[in-house]
């Protein structure tokens, strides 16, 4: 008898925070050499907080959190870098 | 079936546009003390809050129920006359290049909001389109904030980036001054490779500091597809800015 099939779940918040904190600062990484780290630490913050929030990007930031199914039907969650 | 009453009819839409009203009117203040925080003068949270309360009737008239439900148009529209008020520097000028950065990075969701990949593309598409956004935004919110310096050696323009600490206002140091001149730099650099017409956009939005609807109406083209447009070149300019760093 086949596993159930097992619908993937919300991502951990702890492991979807860090994969939405690596993308913005890789967003961010053009910019660090050369802004005050004060004024690069409130767009992070700006970043972050749009990209959770229902009238901002959540709803993108949900469908692009990665999630995996491994043979045993158990979702995980990689949060290695991508090319 | 008899025709309705006029009366009815306009009884029955005033009810509806006081009802629209009502639940509009709760959303001000918690945006209000939101935004506050987000630029840095949570004491101008009141002044904010008047400021949405004055554009509800105007919201209010101006939502079209095709257009999705009330509340988020009501929620992205009070938080346009906010951010508004700021940049027409209602509140100072320490907080007008923090809300032009706001509202960048609003416009740049408001458009990833409208073209979502679709819910059954493969992961990788999301989260593609996400790095996408991101770096759309991040180029929108730091060209806001370095674009004052397009004046090189002006004060008025080195304090316009300035953070407020602590409700004071703190000039910025001399490294910080030297740091935005290299981003302002890296920037035109990156803004002179860009398209023509993206090129166009960015220069005369955040660097010339036209308004929106100016911009749209010398191009010829809508205020919604100037939006798009400019989403477009913000993601230009994010993958140019990609060298650098």
């Amino acid at each position: 008898m086949s596993a159930p099939e097992q619908a993937p779940s919300a991502p951990p918040a702890d492991a979807a925070r860090a994969f939405l904190e690596a993308e913005v600062d890789a967003a961010l990484a053009p910019y660090r050499a050369s802004m005050p780290a004060e004024q690069l630490a409130w767009v992070r913050e700006q970043l972050l907080e749009g990209a959770v929030d229902a009238d901002g990007l959540a709803a993108l930031v949900r469908a692009a959190v990665p999630r995996a199914v491994d043979d045993s039907g158990e979702v995980f969650y990689s949060l290695k870098p991508r090319p | 079936m008899p025709p309705r009453d006029p009366d009815d009819v306009d009884r029955a839409a005033a009810a509806h546009r006081d009802g629209l009203f009502a639940e509009a009117l709760v959303a001000v203040d918690p945006l209000a003390i939101k935004l506050a925080r987000q630029l840095g003068a949570l004491g101008e949270s009141e002044e904010l809050a008047a400021v949405g309360r004055a554009a509800l009737v105007e919201i209010v008239g101006a939502y079209d129920p095709g257009k999705g439900p009330f509340l988020p148009f009501a929620r992205a529209r009070l938080k346009w006359a906010m951010l508004d008020s700021v940049r027409r520097e209602t509140h100072g000028r320490m907080f007008s290049s923090r809300a032009c950065a706001l509202a960048a990075a609003e416009r740049v969701a408001q458009e990833a909001r409208g073209e979502a990949p679709a819910p059954g593309l493969p992961e990788e598409a999301h989260v593609k389109r996400l790095r996408g956004v991101l770096a759309a935004q991040a180029a929108a919110m730091v060209a806001s904030l370095a674009a004052p310096f397009a004046d090189e050696g002006t004060s008025t323009g080195e304090q316009r980036v300035v953070a407020r600490r602590g409700g004071r206002p703190r000039e910025p140091s001399p490294e910080d001054i030297l740091l935005l001149r290299r981003q302002r730099d890296a920037l035109r650099d990156a803004v002179a490779r860009l398209e023509p017409r993206a090129r166009e956009i960015v220069e005369r939005h955040y660097f010339g500091g036209e308004r929106f609807d100016h911009i749209a109406e010398s191009l010829g083209v809508s205020k919604s597809w100037l939006s798009r447009l400019h989403a477009q070149a913000l993601e230009q300019l994010g993958e140019a800015m990609k060298g650098h760093g």
